[in-house]
């Protein structure tokens, strides 16, 4: 006897890694054919069209995880790979420190305290507001931040990925328009405000602004598990 | 050299790696529905101030330029 329910959990376990692969490559392919422009970044098109299927599909997103999970864990071996393009890059600090530390800090308080006054102006539930603050730190860190002061640790990991969406797309517009050119300022923005997803954005651009990408993201990560407990306090959440 | 590859690998197709997290946001239509607009709101704000203010001071922060108008 063939359980064709079973036989198709596995096959669409089967299914899943190289159709999200297809989705992905067509998704880069369109965003190298619209020359790089930030609006067509290829993790949106990508996350828009398996979640359509999905839906479409009536497939819970549990069940097309376990199919990709390992791309989700090649993440932390990816990350400790930035290590690599910096180390390279690594001569492009000198001289620079004093500027990128000061615009790390400052970074990371606007996107914390903007973020928090936004969502608290426009009502948003306590619950959301929590874990919305830790959202500029890459996804791992920010979950346990989130855990930590009382958010919902799932809702912060979308939120972060929705916060890298964000500064991927309106990050290197924002830049262009105050003519920020040097791809040292302009990665090391992007990967301070939005994390990994922005950092992928960076290299596209080219691997100066990559790296400096991944070494915002990564100061970042400490910087906001510092800062957001303190500020949450501070304005009367958790 | 083969760790180099790797890693170059890796990063050259980081986007693809966010994509199983991301599709999360499936899960989230209540959410959405209830808090979308404040949550849009925040995420959009605070990301463009944030970039604006880092990369402003990021780029003052760099080393000056060697002067190419010699004064006389």
């Amino acid at each position: 006897m063939i359980d064709l329910g079973r036989l198709l959990h596995v096959q669409g376990a089967v299914l899943w890694l190289p159709c999200t692969i297809l989705i992905y490559a067509a998704s880069t392919a369109l965003y190298q054919r619209l020359n790089k422009t930030p609006l067509a970044n290829p993790t949106l098109l990508s996350i828009t069209a398996v979640a359509v299927i999905l839906i479409i599909a009536r497939v819970p997103h549990k069940t097309y995880f376990e199919g990709v999970a390992v791309l989700h864990y090649l993440l932390g071996t990816a990350v400790v790979a930035l290590a690599l393009p910096l180390y390279r890059n690594a001569h492009r600090l000198q001289g620079r420190c004093i500027g990128m530390a000061a615009a790390l800090i400052a970074g990371s308080l606007a996107s914390i305290i903007i973020g928090l006054s936004v969502a608290i102006l426009a009502h948003a539930s306590a619950s959301t507001v929590l874990s919305l603050a830790p959202k500029s730190a890459t996804a791992a860190v920010s979950m346990e931040i989130s855990r930590l002061i009382g958010g919902a640790p799932a809702v912060t990991g979308t939120l972060t990925i929705l916060t890298g969406i964000t500064g991927a797309i309106v990050g290197p517009y924002a830049l262009d328009l105050l003519h920020i050119r040097a791809p040292e300022a302009r990665g090391f923005a992007m990967g301070v405000a939005s994390h990994g997803i922005a950092t992928a954005r960076a290299f596209t651009e080219g691997e100066i602004a990559g790296s400096f990408a991944g070494l915002g993201m990564a100061l970042n990560a400490i910087l906001t598990g510092l800062v957001v407990p303190p500020v949450v306090r501070l304005m009367g959440y958790g | 050299v083969e760790l180099t590859q790797v890693g170059t690998a890796l990063i050259d197709h980081l986007g693809l790696l966010f994509v199983p997290a991301g599709t999360a946001v499936i899960a989230y239509g209540a959410l959405l529905t209830r808090d979308g607009l404040a949550i849009a709101a925040a995420l959009v704000v605070s990301t463009v101030a944030a970039v604006l203010v880092g990369g402003i001071i990021a780029a003052r922060g760099a080393p000056a330029e060697p002067a190419h108008e010699a004064v006389a």
